[in-house]
């Protein structure tokens, strides 16, 4: 399969007063054509940072990207002009944010947010641009006679749908959604999941899913990504993960959902919170919380290891593993 | 809005009708929204009266501005002249008449173009923060310590006497106080999500600024647009008052206010008068702005 986009060892720090709060630290991901890679993470683990780093939307200061390259269809997005950034969002990478109710401008009409985005990319006249907009609003399912209305007139769903007409006006090769339906109950979540499947297949476009959800991700995404304190602490396709989590923070996770065929009395949620990220600790940094935490772990950053083709793991235990110490791997 | 969705479905071309729809109903909305608020509404038939008072002051003044009288001086209101003459046997009416135009033009346009660069320095350095931030707030810092009256003081004097002056004057003095507030609401508004969110979809910052930011820090911007202009007829008053705005015997309100000064005691009237005549555009202009603010505001819609 195509590469769409490529990330390498990319690192976003910021500085805050003396302190550098690391971000994202030495992070590479790849997302190819049409497919959907899931990027997970508690609160705080760097995820949001990722898809603006990807957008070149770090806030400088005191956002700095530090290293790495972002491959977006054969270029490196961090070598190009302020300009030439400004030609690729909303036209070719489309990002759509957590909270629909904050993200739409309350004092313009919702046809109008749409035609703007197709105005600035299409070059079209504003005729063309308004009918178009209508086009897309009834394609998310809303009657395009709700063009003249405001953000406030609109339930929270129906703006998600409005921001997702925003997204796609000009066919994006990638979508990067950041928690898309964190901010909406469950009954529109499972709806505006399934919008953004079936258009997302009919524009043939990418997504970068960011949630914490791994319900979600079940449903939506190809690949994984497991995201701890600025790290990909995991990744693989769906079966790898869900059927093999072979990093203890992801057994943790899985650990955290409730389950209906278990009789478990109380969830085993992950002891501890997630280290500061301006006070990384030297190893691991998922070692404090770690449940099989040896002295080595302390102390050495652990290596990415494959430990079956296309599932990638950032762990001690599966050093040794490769080395041929099946036993204590498997344990 | 069931009404309105029929007539679009009987249409053969939708897309246009809704277009069409589009422009006149925002129009109209806040039309609309603006004529059920009826003291937005009184103030702006004051205004509209005032203003058709300048333009037609040769038809309206029963005498002209500087027809002096000097045996009917200081005459109480009356059938006559029915706000009273002065000190020179002048019909106050008449001059009150005449000064609506200087009054009128001195208090738009100086706080049209105070509003003008105000907002364009305060958007530079709101939206850019940093160094340009610093440089643009410690000049306005400077500007704001002088007294806004002495600075437009230095400027006529420096420019000379004359009506543009003055306006010119004024105007500057009431850049900073702009800039601050326009800098102020644009701090606050540039951090919501949705600036983000427009930044994401390649918008240009001008457009950021001038389409999603400015629009939205509106209603400070009206409020102080409306005092200012009160001020700005003050203060063109005191410039008048020391010989460096219009020169007499050109009418206007406060240089009327100030010659009146010294005969309050005896002769009412003709301090009375032109007082009423700054605070009614002051009044029209407040409860107008507060209504546009309103109107412009959808949110608010009921």
């Amino acid at each position: 399969m195509e590469k769409l986009l490529s990330i390498r060892d990319l690192t976003i720090y910021y500085a805050s007063g003396k302190r550098t709060v690391k971000a994202v630290n030495g992070i590479s991901l790849e997302i190819e054509k049409g497919k959907t890679l899931g990027l997970v993470g508690e609160t705080g683990a760097g995820k949001t940072t990722t898809a603006l780093g990807i957008l070149n939307l770090i806030p400088k200061p005191p956002g700095k990207i530090v290293s790495g390259e972002i491959f977006f269809e054969g270029e490196d997005l961090l070598k190009k002009t302020k300009k030439e950034m400004r030609k690729i969002r909303g036209d070719k990478i489309s990002m759509i944010f957590q909270d629909p109710m904050t993200s739409l401008d309350p004092v313009v009409t919702v046809g109008d947010q749409i035609a703007e985005v197709i105005r600035l990319h299409q070059t079209n006249s504003p005729k063309e641009a308004e009918k178009k907009a209508i086009e897309m609003l009834e394609l998310v399912g809303i009657p395009g006679e709700r063009y003249n209305e405001y953000p406030h007139q609109f339930s929270g769903g129906m703006k998600q749908r409005v921001i997702i007409a925003i997204a796609l006006a000009c066919n994006p090769s990638l979508l990067i959604a950041d928690e898309p339906t964190t901010a909406l109950d469950v009954t529109i979540q499972a709806q505006i999941l399934e919008l953004m499947a079936n258009l997302r297949r009919e524009f043939g476009s990418s997504m970068l899913l960011i949630t914490h959800d791994l319900g979600v991700v079940a449903e939506v995404c190809d690949n994984v990504a497991i995201m701890y304190a600025g790290q990909i602490v995991e990744y693989g396709n769906l079966r790898h993960i869900y059927r093999n989590a072979s990093h203890p923070y992801t057994e943790g996770l899985f650990g955290s959902i409730p389950n209906l065929n278990d009789e478990a009395e109380r969830l085993k949620p992950i002891r501890g919170l997630m280290p500061d990220p301006s006070d990384l600790p030297p190893g691991c940094s998922f070692a404090p919380r770690c449940p099989y935490a040896t002295a080595r772990c302390h102390e050495e950053d652990p290596a990415v290891c494959e430990i079956e083709p296309g599932h990638l793991v950032k762990c001690h235990r599966y050093e040794k593993a490769e080395e041929g110490e099946h036993g204590s791997a498997t344990s | 809005m069931q009404i309105k969705r029929k007539r679009v479905q009987a249409v053969p071309d939708r897309q246009d009708d809704i277009l069409s729809l589009k422009k006149s109903s925002q129009a109209l909305e806040i039309w609309g929204r603006l004529v059920r608020n009826k003291t937005a509404m009184v103030g702006l038939i004051i205004l509209v009266v005032l203003i058709l008072t300048a333009i037609f002051a040769d038809y309206i003044a029963p005498y002209g501005y500087d027809d002096q009288v000097l045996d009917d001086n200081f005459i109480p209101p009356c059938a006559e002249h029915i706000f009273g003459t002065d000190n020179f046997g002048r019909d106050i009416f008449s001059r009150v008449v005449y000064g609506s135009r200087i009054s009128l033009q001195v208090g738009l346009i100086s706080m049209g173009f105070a509003v003008i660069v105000g907002c364009i320095v305060g958007s530079i350095a709101g939206y850019y923060s940093g160094v340009v931030d610093n440089i643009i707030m410690r000049i306005v810092d400077i500007m704001l310590a002088i007294p806004s009256i002495l600075l437009a003081i230095s400027i006529a004097a420096a420019l000379g006497p004359g009506l543009r002056n003055v306006m010119i004057a004024i105007g500057i003095g009431s850049v900073p106080q702009f800039s601050r507030i326009v800098r102020a609401s644009i701090l606050t508004v540039k951090e919501q999500e949705y600036i983000e969110a427009s930044r994401a979809t390649g918008a240009s910052d001008l457009r950021i600024i001038v389409s999603h930011i400015l629009p939205n820090c509106i209603a400070p911007i009206i409020v102080q647009t409306t005092l200012g202009v009160g001020n700005a007829i003050l203060n063109a008053a005191g410039l008048s008052f020391i010989g460096l705005g219009v020169q007499p015997p050109i009418p206007e309100w406060g240089a009327m206010l100030s010659a009146a000064r010294q005969y309050i005691r005896d002769y009412w009237w003709m301090l009375t008068f032109p007082g009423l005549a700054i605070m009614l555009t002051v009044f029209a202009l407040n409860v107008l702005g507060d209504g546009l603010r309103d109107a412009l505001d959808p949110r608010l819609k009921s």
